[in-house]
């Protein structure tokens, strides 16, 4: 018989109700802890949800909780109860097409790597116990609480196992990237050299059954910002490096990568950066421009483009300023890169979006205002003014074909005492961490050639003298390698609302209702 | 050429042979205030009736229980759920007051509702008051499984089966040694719910079993009031065989959306009408969960049919009602179910119920009008960014034809959908008086941004009566 307990099986009633045109979760007293829920991802496509919820203390160190899976319609496909220590964190759920891996971490026991099957059914486990996590692997895995879809440290290989980066104890800190097989087995490890004389870090870039790339970074020490990059690929089966491809030299100039994209068929690997002059850094400078860089699996250079701010870039007249922008021509912006899109023909979008560092009128005054009250004030002078979303193209050659700005609404982001005196590259990264722009997320559907790129437009107006919609989105779609950008006004009659990433092409709304005590969750596309 | 006539004639015969009155939909309830005091009355007369021989705390249950009474009775008549009026309403209250005037036992003063809900429901909390939801009535097939129904709510009024479970409750839940189990169990550091569950476990499956021995009270019951009002029941059998497929309502027919939707052959919705069926995560094995069948409120539809034939056996009635149309009676709650399926803002199941009515009755004037109304308000729907509020998520549990037909709705764009709202009023006489013409023009000229002919078309509604009211203003509102 199986074990179902009447009063979680009344929960389970309660929970998803799949009722007239909505998913309507009743009897929820409040919605603050989102935290352990996300998005089921496979092959970059968002192809369901995730719920991981407390049940129960089953005895003095453990608790019960349960697992319940949503198709990506919201409809409840599965759940299943599992047993963890009582302060199981549950940091990352990563789907490979054939298990579920868990990433929980608990302040006892550690971190565990918990795979199940699509029956709830545990078929692996690994655990790494407190004292041998390093601080800063920590703090990464961490950083998944409250980012959204990308994946933190687990990636899938395949359908055959999930690859790992992390960090290793090393004199001066290093990187290790491991593979593991779905019964959670380490397959292979690869580690930067024990004895090296820099800290080291790694960040995956894709992750095939071929080949794993990830960019390598090298620094003297932790405080200093001057850094060097590498380009490492590794062979997918054995783990061995295939090679190490330098990303610029002081005396050549530094190159940062954005995104790299894999081509399984023509074994080829693109790096899409940005490229700096000699003896400058990546993060104190401003960049010269872009680079698209075309390497085989072993590292050798099959194509190098460079495309410069001033000159190849500035060459694109811009049609779709106005008036504000055009008063704003004079002071230059600087982009933060999001996202880079392939479509099928071969073309490449990359999506950033202006910012620039300002002197903040409103700061000053208010330091002004603070210290003749005898106050004081922690806000810099300076703040980061956000501008407008600017997507490139480039076509099968890698020429620039198009450099478009979208219009949105320029917002501001305070910036805290001290933060003024960095430049306005490492600014970026740091109102990129701080969730300061406006771009949301990217909606991916690679194998129908569909893209989506959503950011939230401050101006909620459609027209001049319509009514201020509650959320205003902007959209720039890619489909079959034709752009088209768009706006949508949501609107909503719930008092607390968000928008949150769906299925490709369509927004999820969610929406509480204070007064019923509900939480509606509700599909909407992104564009007709 | 001579049999196409031929066979229009014998189906615009056979048409107004079938059907005697043109349908009209329900108004909002008249008898509201009546409803709303009566209830009243019963909960504080519930209060006041409390034996003293229970303790404070059961006391406190009784009360709060008669309160959610009350107030599911108040949400009903908040959500204007209540159908109180209009043929459908007439012909069920006609079998109400023959089944209480043929059985002396019976008070006179119990009343019967109608649900505006789409589940095929019945259900009385033992005040006198008796509620069926539309969505049984549109499943039952003849009149006397209809009766079979209303005897068998009669009968659980009757022997206070509702009350009777809660005193249930009051006494075996609310009491000072359960009370001492549950502080038990809450001093525990751990284990609350397993707990909670292996403690409450055998009285909520001995109440499953005592509420499936209500049904069979209530069942043999109804067939004494039957047999009291002399009546030919036989057919009254076949209701189980409903029960029994309520679960499984599938069909084995695939629609053909082109035909059935009388798409415009200029326009392309080829790739719109292809199909993906199946779940984003595949399919799962389910788990058959042995505890379901005890859980069962009520007993198996096939125990009931089999207890039905016997206690039927020696029954001589012959009585038939043969005033009743049916066939009417049926048209008028089909056409009722699009119609309130649309109010109630699911207009995929409302689309859904007029394909399959329009099937039957081709050349209904109401059912000509009423896609060019749905079309129009999913096409502003849409362009809202409101679609998700109106049409229900894909899902495979539903029927392949309402989720073909989900998926064809999802994947046409406001233009496409007022495309289609022009298409369908087109093909209406421009006479029309049709509230359902007036509206889906008042849109397309809103959304086309006509304000002349909008304001012209618009002050033909009323909006006092359409639940998509709010359209209308904020078109107006856009346009002042």
């Amino acid at each position: 018989m199986k074990k179902t307990s009447l009063l979680s099986l009344c929960l389970f009633l309660t929970l998803s109700l799949n009722l007239v045109s909505q998913t309507t979760i009743p009897n929820v007293l409040n919605f603050k802890s989102k935290k352990q829920s996300g998005e089921i991802i496979e092959n970059n496509k968002i192809v369901g949800y995730f719920v991981f919820y407390f049940k129960e203390k089953t005895d003095k160190n453990n608790s019960a909780y349960e697992i319940e899976l949503f198709d990506d319609n919201y409809n409840s496909v599965k759940s299943f109860e599992i047993v963890r220590p009582k302060k199981t964190l549950l940091f990352e759920m990563v789907y490979n097409g054939e298990v579920f891996l868990f990433f929980f971490y608990d302040k006892k026991t550690g971190y565990e790597y918990v795979t199940y099957d699509r029956d709830g059914k545990q078929i692996g486990s690994t655990t790494i116990a407190e004292d041998d996590i390093p601080t800063f692997d920590l703090q990464r895995s961490m950083t998944s609480l409250s980012t959204g879809t990308e994946n933190i440290t687990f990636f899938p290989m395949g359908k055959e196992g999930f690859i790992r980066q992390s960090f290793t104890k090393n004199k001066k800190l290093g990187y290790e990237i491991i593979a593991y097989d779905n019964n959670m087995k380490t397959l292979w490890s690869y580690a930067s050299d024990e004895a090296s004389k820099f800290v080291e870090g790694a960040d995956i870039g894709e992750v095939t059954t071929d080949v794993i790339t990830a960019t390598i970074s090298r620094k003297k020490n932790q405080m200093t910002r001057e850094m060097d990059l590498g380009f490492l690929i590794l062979d997918a089966k054995t783990g061995e490096k295939i090679t190490e491809v330098a990303m610029g030299t002081d005396d050549t100039g530094k190159r940062s990568i954005l995104k790299t994209f894999v081509e399984k068929e023509t074994s080829k690997i693109t790096l899409v950066g940005e490229f700096y002059a000699p003896k400058d850094d990546i993060l104190k400078d401003l960049s010269k421009g872009l680079f698209i860089q075309g390497i085989n699996f072993k590292g050798d250079e099959l194509n190098y483009t460079e495309y410069t701010w001033k000159g190849d870039i500035s060459t694109f007249k811009q049609e779709n300023l106005d008036e504000e922008d055009k008063k704003e021509a004079g002071k230059s912006f600087v982009l933060f890169f999001h996202d880079a899109i392939r479509s099928k023909d071969g073309h490449l979008f990359l999506v950033g979006e202006q910012f620039r560092k300002q002197v903040s009128a409103g700061a000053i005054a208010g330091k002004l205002v603070a210290g003749a009250l005898g106050g004081s004030s922690n806000a810099s002078n300076f703040e980061i003014r956000v501008g407008n979303m600017v997507v490139m193209e480039f076509d099968q050659t890698n020429k620039l074909v198009d450099f478009d700005v979208v219009n949105k609404k320029k917002t501001t982001v305070y910036l805290q005492e001290g933060m003024g005196w960095y430049g306005s590259a490492f600014l970026g990264y740091y109102i990129n961490s701080i969730g300061g722009f406006d771009y949301s997320f990217t909606s991916r559907d690679v194998a129908n050639d569909k893209f989506s790129v959503v950011y939230v437009d401050a101006n909620r107006r459609e027209e001049s003298k319509s009514d201020k919609s509650d959320i205003m989105l902007g959209v720039i779609n890619v489909e079959k390698g034709k752009k088209t950008t768009s706006r949508l006004a949501i609107n909503s009659d719930a008092r607390s609302y968000w928008i949150q990433p769906a299925k490709p092409g369509y927004i999820s709304i969610g929406e509480y209702y204070r007064k019923e005590k509900k939480l509606t969750f509700r599909l909407e596309q992104l564009a007709y | 050429m001579l049999l196409k006539t031929f066979t229009s004639l014998v189906c615009f015969f056979l048409y107004f042979n079938l059907i005697s009155q043109e349908f009209i939909p329900v108004k909002k309830s008249i008898s509201i205030p009546t409803l709303e005091e009566y209830c009243k009355k019963v909960y504080e007369n519930s209060n006041k009736n409390i034996s003293k021989d229970y303790s404070k705390d059961q006391k406190a249950f009784l009360k709060k229980n008669n309160e959610e009474r009350y107030n599911a009775t108040l949400k009903y008549i908040k959500q204007g759920a209540i159908i109180d009026n209009g043929y459908i309403y007439e012909k069920v209250d006609s079998i109400f007051q023959l089944i209480i005037s043929t059985n002396p036992t019976l008070s006179k003063d119990k009343k019967i509702y109608l649900i505006n809900e789409p589940t095929a429901n019945a259900f009385t909390f033992g005040d006198n008051v008796i509620y069926i939801h539309l969505g049984l009535l549109y499943r039952v097939t003849n009149i006397e499984e209809l009766i079979l129904v209303i005897c068998h709510e009669i009968a659980h009024n009757e022997m206070q089966h509702y009350d009777k479970k809660n005193i249930d409750y009051a006494k075996n839940i609310i009491n000072d040694s359960l009370e001492r189990e549950l502080k038990k169990i809450y001093r525990k550091e751990f284990g609350h719910v397993s707990a909670l569950n292996e403690l409450f476990t055998p009285w909520i499956l001995s109440n499953k079993v005592q509420s499936r021995a209500f049904e069979n009270e209530a069942d043999s019951l109804a067939i004494t009031y039957m047999k009291n009002a002399n009546l030919n029941l036989k057919n009254a059998q076949s209701i189980y065989k409903i029960l029994k497929n309520i679960e499984k309502e599938r069909d084995t027919l695939i629609l053909n959306l082109e035909k059935d939707l009388n798409l415009p052959k200029e326009i392309d919705f080829s790739k719109h009408l292809s199909y993906e069926k199946g779940s984003s995560l595949g399919v799962f094995t389910k788990t058959e969960d042995t505890l379901k069948v005890l859980l069962r409120t009520h007993p198996f539809p096939e125990e009931r049919e089999a207890k039905f034939l016997k206690d039927f056996e020696n029954s001589t009635a012959k009585t038939s009602i043969e005033s009743f149309d049916i066939k009417t009676f049926k048209y008028f709650i089909e056409c009722e179910m699009v119609q309130q399926t649309m109010d109630s803002k699911n207009i995929g199941k409302a689309i859904f119920y007029w394909i399959q009515l329009q099937k039957k009755y081709p050349e209904d004037n109401y059912l000509d009008h009423f896609l060019s109304y749905a079309f129009s308000i999913l096409a502003y729907e849409k362009t809202a960014r409101r679609e998700g509020k109106v049409l229900e998520n894909s899902e495979i549990n539903f029927d392949e034809n309402y989720d073909r037909l989900l998926y064809f709705l999802k994947k046409l764009n406001p233009k496409e959908c007022l495309d289609l709202a022009k298409h369908y009023v087109s093909k209406i006489d421009n006479d029309s008086s049709s509230e359902f013409v007036h509206f889906a023009q008042a849109v397309i000229f809103g959304m086309e941004k006509d304000a002349a002919h909008f304001k012209h078309i618009s002050e033909k509604i009323d909006t006092q009566e359409n639940r998509y009211n709010y359209i209308i203003k904020e078109i107006r509102s856009k346009f002042e």
